[in-house]
């Protein structure tokens, strides 16, 4: 009997009250609203910024490596290209790239034949690039056929072949000394190529 | 004061829910400032690297213009194959030999810088048109001008009467202009962005040279290919023309 009597005053003096949080609902829902809506674009801008930030980081490496291996845009040897090959390597770079001279020849064919360069360089053995029929070769001073192909890997970087990866391509004119076959004789000339660079 | 009082006791819940509001407006301000930061941040500076990319790309084509060997002929060394006969220079040489001989670039040779153009700039070939020029730096004309320009062959009118173009192919045409200035007053205006590259070389001994025995400017501009009326074969090739142009024919 007290206690219903005490709930019958406490009804009367609290008009309309749905206890503690219930009656603050009303203004907690734009509180909850605002805070979902700065956490929601607050990541949005955060996760964008941190892709533009490594798409900026991969365009400059590009630029600065391929800068480096063309030089004067004057390859003379496969040597000069597989020794500024090397001295890139050393920069331990923090993406991961494949560089290779392609002739006007081969490309004529590659994009008759429908196919992309990053194609080429998703079949190309690393290892072995010379088994690939596309890129540009030469005898080294070793005496045996080098392509004048580049790659580096970081510790732990993702394959190319991976289809994940956010890679950016560019192509670079270049001039090329190499031997040629023509009719029978071997001349020492410089020809037009192209230099293709991935970098992922 | 008792009133007063009861006026403030009955507005607690309204005065929250304002403070709410507030709240969420000055969010709501904020994650636009952030939503425009997250749009904007970096397109300039991607924007300058691929301005730094192109002038490379230009800059790079000049080079290997003036490094590389093609054969005398003008045919390219796949061709040469054929004949049995291969004699071979670097290009700017046959330029220079043209200039001293008839102060023309001969058919040859503008064939042999066509080859290589061509040659470098495939993987933009669907994408670019561009132009290849040497001006004298005192006499106010080209020595040469080279366009390359995309246009249809194939007009084509579909179901709903409309001309549509069934296949597009590039063309060359040497040009012969009077004033050296073309380029910028009717072709670059009309364009989106030209991304040019310059050099400088001499010809010959500056007694034989140009009037003031200046070296020579040797360009490269390249834009986005764009379908306008100066870059059409009857346009260029029309008697008269400021461009004086003829269609060249590749080898």
């Amino acid at each position: 009997m007290i206690l219903l009597k005490k709930r019958f005053e406490f009804g009367i003096n609290k008009k309309g009250f749905i206890g503690s949080i219930g009656d603050d609902l009303p203004s907690l829902m734009p509180i909850i609203v605002a805070l979902l809506l700065f956490f929601t674009i607050f990541s949005i801008t955060l996760s964008s910024y941190t892709e533009k930030n490594v798409l900026l980081k991969k365009n400059i490496s590009l630029m600065n490596i391929s800068r480096e291996i063309k030089g004067d845009s004057l390859i003379t040897s496969v040597d000069a290209f597989s020794n500024n090959c090397n001295r890139i390597k050393f920069n331990q770079y923090s993406e991961n790239f494949m560089i290779a001279i392609y002739s006007n020849e081969t490309i004529t064919k590659m994009f008759a034949n429908g196919k992309s360069f990053l194609d080429d360089f998703k079949e190309v053995d690393a290892e072995n690039p010379e088994s690939s029929d596309n890129f540009l070769t030469a005898i080294n001073n070793k005496g045996d056929e080098e392509a004048y192909f580049c790659y580096y890997q970081k510790i732990g970087g993702k394959q190319i072949t991976n289809n994940k990866i956010n890679y950016v391509t560019r192509f670079y004119p270049v001039a090329v000394q190499t031997k040629v076959d023509i009719a029978g004789k071997e001349y020492l000339i410089i020809l037009p190529g192209l230099m293709v660079m991935v970098i992922w | 004061m008792v009133l007063k009082s009861k006026f403030f006791i009955g507005s607690k819940g309204q005065a929250a829910l304002i403070d709410s509001i507030f709240f969420l407006t000055i969010v709501s301000i904020i994650c636009t400032t952030l939503f425009f930061f997250a749009i904007n941040y970096g397109v300039k500076t991607e924007s300058q690297i691929n301005s730094f990319y192109s002038r490379d790309f230009s800059s790079d084509l000049l080079k290997v213009i003036s490094y590389v060997n093609v054969p005398r002929d003008g045919v390219l060394i796949s061709e040469s194959d054929a004949t049995g006969i291969f004699q071979s220079d670097y290009l700017l040489a046959l330029i220079k030999e043209d200039y001293s001989d008839k102060r023309k670039i001969s058919l040859s040779t503008r064939n042999a810088i066509v080859n290589t153009l061509d040659s470098v700039v495939k993987p933009f070939d669907a994408s670019i048109d561009y132009a290849f020029f040497m001006t004298s730096e005192s006499e106010n004309q080209y020595l040469f001008l080279l366009l390359a320009t995309h246009e249809c062959d194939d007009w084509e009118i579909d179901e709903s009467d409309r001309n549509v173009c069934k296949n597009v192919s590039r063309k060359y045409f040497y040009c012969e202009p009077s004033d050296n200035k073309v380029l910028e007053n009717h072709i670059f205006p009309k364009t989106f962005k030209v991304d040019s590259s310059f050099g400088k070389i001499t010809l010959s001994d500056s007694d034989k040279s140009d009037a003031m025995g200046k070296p020579f400017i040797m360009g490269f501009s390249g834009w986005v290919v764009v379908d306008i009326a100066e870059l059409r074969t009857d346009y260029l090739t029309a008697l008269g023309n400021e461009f004086n142009c003829i269609l060249v024919e590749k080898t």
